[in-house]
């Protein structure tokens, strides 16, 4: 090993890094937001009040276990063995060939979406239920005490918990390296293959995932301070 | 000339195999303020909770203004929205200030436009003395400003029957006081009101009509004067000679 190493692979290659590295953060962003939508919705879904019909008390209990299915299947298996499925199985079954691209970002999205329906499920249940019962009191639906009352309370919930998914994500679009997709580790196996300098190569891949995972501390600091709002608040002139 | 607004007419509840309601009927009169003592256990929450839909009774029916609310109607849902609700807890919405908090109902429910919700949610905030603190979040509040809040809240939509389940019970002693302040001022302009409370001073001298629930059933109900003093049944009197020795307030004599 030797310094000089680190210097020429880093004048050489820095674009392909770049690109590399911009691939796992748009992957881990994108994956993180579409998951966490997904996980509102599941969780929306089954938090539901309990059907008035026999068809309907069916039809839930049918939806509900379709998407326990959904739940535990993603989070029992490994995304990589899930993305060579995915990848492979949606030519051989569906006759649609995916390009890579595209099933990177759906096998990431779907993957973190098993796990965000857990944690919004969890956030929505911390919200006090005494709160849920004001809502119906003054007469609101259920649609809108959710929209104004409980996922509100829900997001600022489960902020912390879609940051560790965030992070996950960035770390973990590694695997999709499997499926031939650009992301950082991907690029970097290239380049220590080419130069057959692997711990030089990884060494730096290494700062560069942390120099993207570090920073998201921060920014949860920042936005779980703008979700409370101000500290204080002031105390109005009364006139009249 | 005094009309029902509410009718209660054989309530039953269980929770499991537990009875909690065992055969409730009352009516509240328009205009009359109807106090629900008992004690702690006595199926008070739930018989308030049955009167707004929030719970569902296994038997028997309210009526309000003549319409069944355990009725799933077009016709009940309208009519619990005039049915105003204050929790022991508050139960404000974190997540809203305190005008948020009060301007939500007269919007979303009532369909007002913003400007009007504002203007009513102020009024009634205005009414209670919490108009100055309109950009507070519930947990910057004290107990009592936040049960002040709440009894707003419930105002703004303009309810025909107000409920209110133990008001005060959550809060510290020095803050009971500006609370039963605003319920006072409430039953004193004429408003329907059910209160369950154990702030028996109050119960005395603004109820019209007092209910002694104990075991799931009204065991006893009258006028307060008798109620309070010369109580016929002997488990009214035992609650009450219990409550005047603890550190509960007395009833003035
Ligand atoms: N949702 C519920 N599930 C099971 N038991 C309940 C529920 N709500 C109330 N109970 C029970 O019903 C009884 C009466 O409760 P409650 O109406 O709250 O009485 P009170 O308000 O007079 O103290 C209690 O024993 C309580 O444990
Ligand atoms: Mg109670």
């Amino acid at each position: 090993m030797s310094a000089d190493w680190f210097v020429r692979i880093i004048v050489r290659y820095w674009p392909l890094f770049l690109r590399g590295a911009g691939l796992s953060l748009l992957l881990a962003l994108v994956g993180t937001l579409a998951g966490l939508l997904i996980g509102l919705g599941v969780a929306s879904v089954k938090s539901l009040p309990p059907g008035r019909t026999v068809a309907g008390r069916v039809l839930r209990r049918a939806v509900n276990l379709l998407l326990t299915c959904y739940i535990e299947l993603f989070r029992s298996t490994p995304m990589m063995v899930q993305a060579m499925v995915i990848y492979y199985g949606s030519e051989m079954f569906f006759g649609i060939s995916v390009d890579k691209l595209t099933a990177a970002f759906f096998i990431i999205s779907i993957n973190t979406g098993a796990y965000m329906s857990e944690i919004v499920r969890g956030g929505i249940f911390a919200v006090p239920k005494g709160q849920v019962e004001a809502c119906r009191a003054i007469g609101l639906t259920h649609g809108q005490s959710m929209l104004y009352v409980v996922l509100p309370q829900t997001l600022r919930n489960i902020l912390p918990a879609t940051a560790n998914e965030f992070i996950i994500n960035l770390k973990d679009s590694s695997v999709l390296n499997i499926i031939s997709v650009n992301e950082l580790f991907f690029v970097s196996r290239s380049v220590a293959g080419a130069n057959i300098r692997y711990f030089e190569t990884f060494l730096i891949t290494s700062v560069i995932y942390l120099a993207m995972t570090l920073p998201m501390n921060r920014l949860l600091k920042y936005f779980e301070r703008r979700m409370d709002g101000p500290r204080t608040f002031n105390v109005k002139e009364v006139t009249g | 000339m005094n009309s029902s607004v509410i009718e209660a007419r054989g309530l039953f509840k269980s929770f499991g195999n537990q009875a909690v309601l065992r055969g409730i009927d009352f009516d509240v009169c328009s205009g009359n303020v109807l106090a629900v003592i008992g004690s702690s256990g006595s199926g008070k929450s739930t018989l308030l909770r049955c009167l707004n839909g929030l719970e569902t009774a296994d038997r028997g029916h309210v009526f309000f203004h003549g319409i069944d609310l355990q009725a799933r109607t077009k016709g009940a849902f309208e009519a619990k929205k005039r049915i105003g609700m204050v929790f022991q807890q508050f139960n404000l919405f974190a997540n809203l200030n305190i005008l948020q908090n009060c301007m939500l109902g007269a919007e979303k429910v009532n369909g007002k436009s913003k400007a009007e919700a504002r203007d009513i949610a102020v009024s009634y905030l205005t009414d209670v003395g919490m108009a100055g603190y309109i950009d507070a979040k519930p947990h910057q509040l004290s107990g009592g400003q936040q049960q002040r809040a709440a009894i707003a809240r419930a105002l703004t939509l303009e309810p025909d029957v107000m409920l209110f389940d133990e008001p005060t019970s959550a809060l510290d002693p020095e803050l009971v006081g500006e609370v039963l302040a605003v319920i006072r001022q409430l039953a004193l302009s004429g408003r329907t009101m059910v209160i369950v409370t154990h702030e028996m001073q109050v119960a005395q001298e603004l109820a019209d009509e007092v209910i002694f629930m104990d075991d799931g059933v009204i065991a006893e109900k009258g006028p307060p004067e008798q109620i309070f003093s010369q109580p016929k049944e002997a488990r009214t009197a035992s609650f009450l000679a219990r409550f005047r020795q603890g550190r509960f307030s007395q009833p003035a004599p």
